[in-house]
């Protein structure tokens, strides 16, 4: 698969090239890891350090209490309660609009596909009025419904992959006398395994970082999530030591690092999937 | 598509139609949350833009006097220009980038998948936290980018406060950010390439750009086109939350691009109808460059096989 056969010296160079570019990539992490121990100090000191003089692990507690414990325990469930029914409802949309024969089944599909490409914005006013209307402006339903009713994608990549999984299969179930009900479960989700863990990796990630609709749903502290909790700490270092806002940047992405590090396999293959048809 | 007519009690496989129970089921709950979420939203706002409300009195028709407006606006002119620009500072090198670092890492060596790990991890930050830690990194003062100028005898501007550098230096926070979905979406479009293309290609007496610019570039272009509209489409969603978050739509509005200027209008102006009016015009916007990237294909929605 190496493009750099022939002499060692370019196959050298090659991975040269890939470590270099690739350290790159990762040096804004790095810069942030190495000032998030700095002491508030060093941290503003000219010339910069390119490594902590002392390593202060007491920046995490600072910075704990800048994040406020209930910004995480929100974006947690925030995170889970989105992830948890928008894979529901696109799982079972997805299999019945590949599946199933019922009236309507064509218009519905497009639906979906035509909604894939609004810019959210475009439907930003009027959630914002309709969560309002229904009083719903910090509560958890309205920070996680209007969230958990953009399934066009999700509905249109579940479809994708049951279009391609054989009709035999829940033929000689059918025969057996299941119905679709007891289909799904015993056959069609044991076999979705792929396609749901990647939908899992990409949602939950897609939730955890969202923050123009939390900005607009919610006006008190208590129900806000990470990403504002962090955005109050970008806005001036002259309020925030930048050694706690790199700190708090930090705690708040290590979770979905080590998620990441940990899924790695499932955020490829799901991605890079899109494209195999 | 009429219901045949309940004939026999034993189901059989190849029927027309299945019973509308199982299908309301397996739909209804997620039609129900879209409809009144999603599709009502969207008419909704079409339908607003045609209004004059301020969230509080009597929403007034004013026809299409809005968009009138929009044109009269300086500020709604200059954030089209803007975010046209946007998009095109943040598409054209994540779509070159991605491609030449996806090709320069399909090969494989010891330790080689810490490094590919390197060359994914900005897709796991939140635009928000990047957002700060940018911030930090184009400090005039103490931040890497300004050090190592320096080194150079190079001063660098502030970044950020500067009319000229503060775009750009938005855009490569984008890129840097969009880069690992296409480097991942390439690196799977290359895999697919027949060995036997390249081998042909050597025996013929191809070097390593003829290769690239005659062999694996037209074999990946229908994931180009796949990356450039979501690229544009990821750009046009993200760009809120950098650009609030680390300009505010600053210095001097030259990075106030739509998404900015319709949040300020909505839920700082409270003008909702114009508001939506500009949310319109960015979804023509949108759809324009994605029909200029990608002409539409017909989805295969025939019947399942």
């Amino acid at each position: 698969m190496s493009t750099s056969v022939g002499h060692p010296w370019r196959r050298r160079l090659h991975v040269s090239a890939v470590i270099f570019f690739g350290l790159l990539m990762a040096a804004p992490f790095y810069w942030m890891i190495i000032n998030s121990f700095k002491s508030s100090r060093e941290v503003v000191a000219y010339p910069p350090t390119w490594w902590p003089k002392e390593w202060h692990f007491e920046n995490i507690e600072a910075a704990l209490g800048f994040l406020d414990p209930s910004a995480i325990v929100n974006s947690v469930i925030f995170t889970a309660v989105i992830t948890i029914v928008q894979l529901t409802l696109v799982v079972m949309t997805g299999f019945a609009l590949a599946k199933m024969r019922f009236f309507g089944r064509g218009p519905l599909l497009t639906l979906f596909i035509l909604t894939m490409f609004v810019p959210g914005q475009v439907a930003l006013i009027p959630t914002f009025i309709l969560i309002r209307n229904l009083n719903w402006i910090d509560t958890f339903m309205g920070l996680c419904i209007p969230i958990i009713a953009q399934t066009s994608f999700g509905v249109f990549i579940f479809r994708q992959f049951y279009i391609s999984m054989p009709n035999e299969i829940l033929d000689a179930a059918k025969i057996d006398g299941a119905n679709w009900g007891q289909v799904f479960l015993s056959i069609v989700l044991p076999l979705s395994g792929p396609p749901i863990a990647a939908y899992t990796a990409v949602t939950v990630l897609t939730a955890w970082n969202m923050y123009a609709w939390p900005l607009i749903s919610t006006t008190e502290k208590d129900m806000r999530t990470l990403p504002l909790a962090l955005a109050g700490l970008g806005q001036s270092f002259s309020q925030t030591p930048p050694n706690i806002a790199m700190m708090a940047v930090l705690l708040s992405t290590l979770p979905i690092i080590i998620f990441f590090i940990l899924c790695q396999r499932y955020f490829i293959n799901g991605l890079g999937g899109a494209i195999k048809e | 598509m009429a219901a045949p007519p309940r004939a026999t009690p034993r189901r059989r496989t190849n029927r027309r139609t299945d019973s509308p129970f199982w299908a309301a089921l397996f739909v209804g709950p997620n039609l129900v949350l879209f409809t009144t979420f999603m599709i009502i939203p969207i008419v909704w706002g079409l339908g607003l833009s045609l209004f004059d409300w301020n969230l509080i009195g009597e929403p007034r028709f004013v026809g299409f006097a809005n968009y009138v407006d929009i044109l009269k606006d300086a500020r709604a002119v200059n954030s089209v220009w803007k975010t046209v620009y946007l998009v095109f500072l943040g598409v054209v090198p994540t779509v070159i980038l991605s491609f030449l670092i996806a090709v320069l890492i399909n090969t494989n060596f010891p330790g080689y998948t810490v490094f590919r790990t390197m060359y994914l991890l900005p897709i796991v930050i939140s635009l928000v936290a990047s957002a700060v830690l940018w911030r930090f990194i184009y400090d005039p003062r103490v931040g890497p980018i300004a050090q190592l100028l320096s080194l150079f005898g190079v001063s660098g501007p502030n970044w950020l406060q500067d009319t000229t550098w503060a775009m750009p230096a938005l855009s490569l926070v984008i890129v840097w950010l969009r880069l690992p979905l296409g480097v991942i979406l390439y690196l799977a479009a290359l895999q697919q390439i027949n060995p036997q293309l390249l081998e042909a290609a050597e025996i013929d007496g191809a070097g390593p750009w003829a290769k690239l610019r005659h062999v694996i570039w037209p074999n990946v272009m229908p994931v180009t086109l796949l990356i450039l509209v979501l690229t544009l489409r990821g750009i046009i969603f993200d760009s809120f939350d950098i650009a609030f978050v680390m300009t505010k739509g600053g210095p001097l509005n030259s990075t106030d691009i739509l998404a900015v200027y319709i949040y300020d209008l909505a839920f700082a102006q409270l003008r909702l109808g114009y508001a939506s009016a500009l949310s319109t015009v960015l979804f023509v916007i949108v759809t324009i460059l994605a029909l200029i990237f990608n002409p539409p294909r017909r989805p295969s929605n025939g019947d399942p096989v």
